[in-house]
This record gives C-alpha cells, sequence and structure tokens, in this order.
C-alpha cells in the first residue's frame, strides 16, 4: 500500500477528551482548504472520530500524547495518527458484527473500524519510531472527491 | 466547533412517540441522546427516532441504536428509524444495522 505521502507537519496534542473537539476542528479545516467536498467530510470525520477516540480511550494508561498530521498528494487527502501507547493494530480485525448472532449477543464495538476500512481509500498501521519512542502510526487516505 | 445537536419528543400517528434528533449523534452526543431515547423508550409502546434532520451518525451512534433495540425488546416495547438519509443512511445499511430496524422512509409511513 505505497501511497505517496508528503511531509506534512505533526501536530501534537493531550491525548484527552478535551482536545478531542479541537483536534476534529483542526483536521476538517485543513481537509477544507484542501478542496474536499462536505460529503467526503462527513466521511473523513467518521474515521477521525473512529481513531482518534481509540487512541484516547486505550492508547494509555496513565496519559500521554498523540500526533496528527494531514498532507494531500495525488487527489487523496492522507490523516495520519501516531501515539507512544501499546502497541495496536486496530485494523488487525474485522470486528464487526456477526450478522448470524442474535442482537442480544452481538458486540457492537468493531462497527467504527469497519466502516472506516470500507470508506477510506487506504489504511495502512505500522509501529515505527515517531517522535523520539516507538509509535503506532496509523495512515489514512480519502479521495478528496 | 459547535455541532448542532437537539432533541424533541412528540406525539406522532398512531400511537407511535416521535423522538426527533436533529445534527448528529456521536462521541460528543451519545450519552445525552441514549438518555433521552432510553427515557423515551421506557415510558412508551412505540418509539421512533426520526432521522430526517440529522446529518452524521458515528459507530458512537449506532450503539446507542444497539443498547435501545435491546431496551425496547427486552420490555416488549417497539422502537424503530426513520427518514435516514446521505451518510447517516448510508452508516446504517453499510454496518448491517439496517436489518434490525423495520426503517421507514417518513414519519408518513408508521402504522
Amino acid at each position: 500500500m505505497a501511497q505517496d505521502k508528503p511531509e506534512g507537519t505533526w501536530k501534537c496534542y493531550n491525548a484527552a477528551m478535551d482536545r478531542y473537539e479541537e483536534i476534529c476542528s483542526n483536521v476538517l479545516e485543513e481537509a477544507e482548504a484542501a478542496g474536499m467536498p462536505q460529503k467526503q467530510q462527513l466521511r473523513l470525520e467518521l474515521g477521525l472520530e473512529e481513531i482518534l477516540v481509540n487512541i484516547i480511550s486505550y492508547a494509555y494508561d496513565e496519559g500521554g500524547k498523540v500526533w496528527v498530521r494531514t498532507s494531500v498528494a495525488d487527489n487523496l487527502f492522507c490523516l495520519e495518527f501516531a501515539d507512544h501507547g501499546k502497541p495496536f493494530d486496530p485494523l488487525q480485525k474485522d470486528l464487526r458484527h456477526d450478522d448470524n448472532l442474535p442482537l442480544e449477543e452481538r458486540e457492537p464495538g468493531g462497527f467504527g473500524i469497519f466502516l472506516v476500512k470500507k470508506y477510506f481509500h487506504a489504511v495502512e498501521y505500522k509501529y515505527e519510531e515517531i517522535a523520539g519512542a516507538m509509535a503506532n502510526h496509523l495512515s489514512l487516505w480519502l479521495s478528496l472527491q | 466547533m459547535a455541532k448542532e445537536f437537539l432533541q424533541t419528543e412528540t406525539a406522532g400517528a398512531n400511537g407511535w412517540t416521535v423522538w426527533a434528533v436533529t445534527g448528529r449523534i456521536d462521541t460528543v452526543t451519545s450519552e445525552e441522546a441514549y438518555k433521552m431515547g432510553e427515557d423515551i423508550v421506557r415510558r412508551n409502546a412505540k418509539t421512533v427516532l426520526d432521522m430526517s434532520d440529522m446529518d452524521y451518525l458515528s459507530s458512537a451512534g449506532l450503539r446507542v441504536l444497539l443498547r435501545l433495540k435491546k431496551l425496547a425488546k427486552k420490555d416488549g416495547k417497539e422502537f424503530t428509524i426513520s427518514g435516514p438519509s446521505g451518510i447517516v443512511k448510508s452508516v446504517l445499511e453499510d454496518s448491517g444495522m439496517d436489518s434490525l430496524f423495520d426503517i421507514r422512509a417518513s414519519l408518513d409511513e408508521l402504522d
């Protein structure tokens, strides 16, 4: 999945819910500036919400940072996340409910990642060094049109 | 980022109670939405969530719908959805959640 990824600038935030709306707002402003139409921005927001809430909720036991970066290449908007929390690849499993299970037994936790995989052009996970330490590095590409 | 989120409860046709949400059910609004939905479902035999003025639904919103559906089923109540469009409709369909609800195109279809 070798997409072009021009170097954008990482923005660093506390991985906490009180920063959530600010991070979303910054990313959506960058998408707007890149010319992404409203309909695609809603899809972008689905991915943003899913990954960001995941990092804020689960990456760290006692708080930490999240890095967010956006860039544009070949008519694709690239949204990247990095954190220094426990190694975790959210793309590893399709956690969507099993249609054969009765309603009461379905596990709703995996809807989000399933939708991200469906709506985004490409997604990629790497565990690599970013900002001076090993990091969960998640990249999501969404068509600008 | 002041995103719109409004909820109302009104009496609909044929004994249905209409819970209308304007804007979005997402991570930020899901708890508030669940609280109102839970209250309405507990008090009424037939509840319909009017989504015609919603423009965004995330997995946090899907979890609200699933929790309310389970609650309604446990109590022998009806809980369904009306009027989703755009990405709200796509999210319901692509997640498979639409199969759990007898989704109405509009409130005119309540019987």
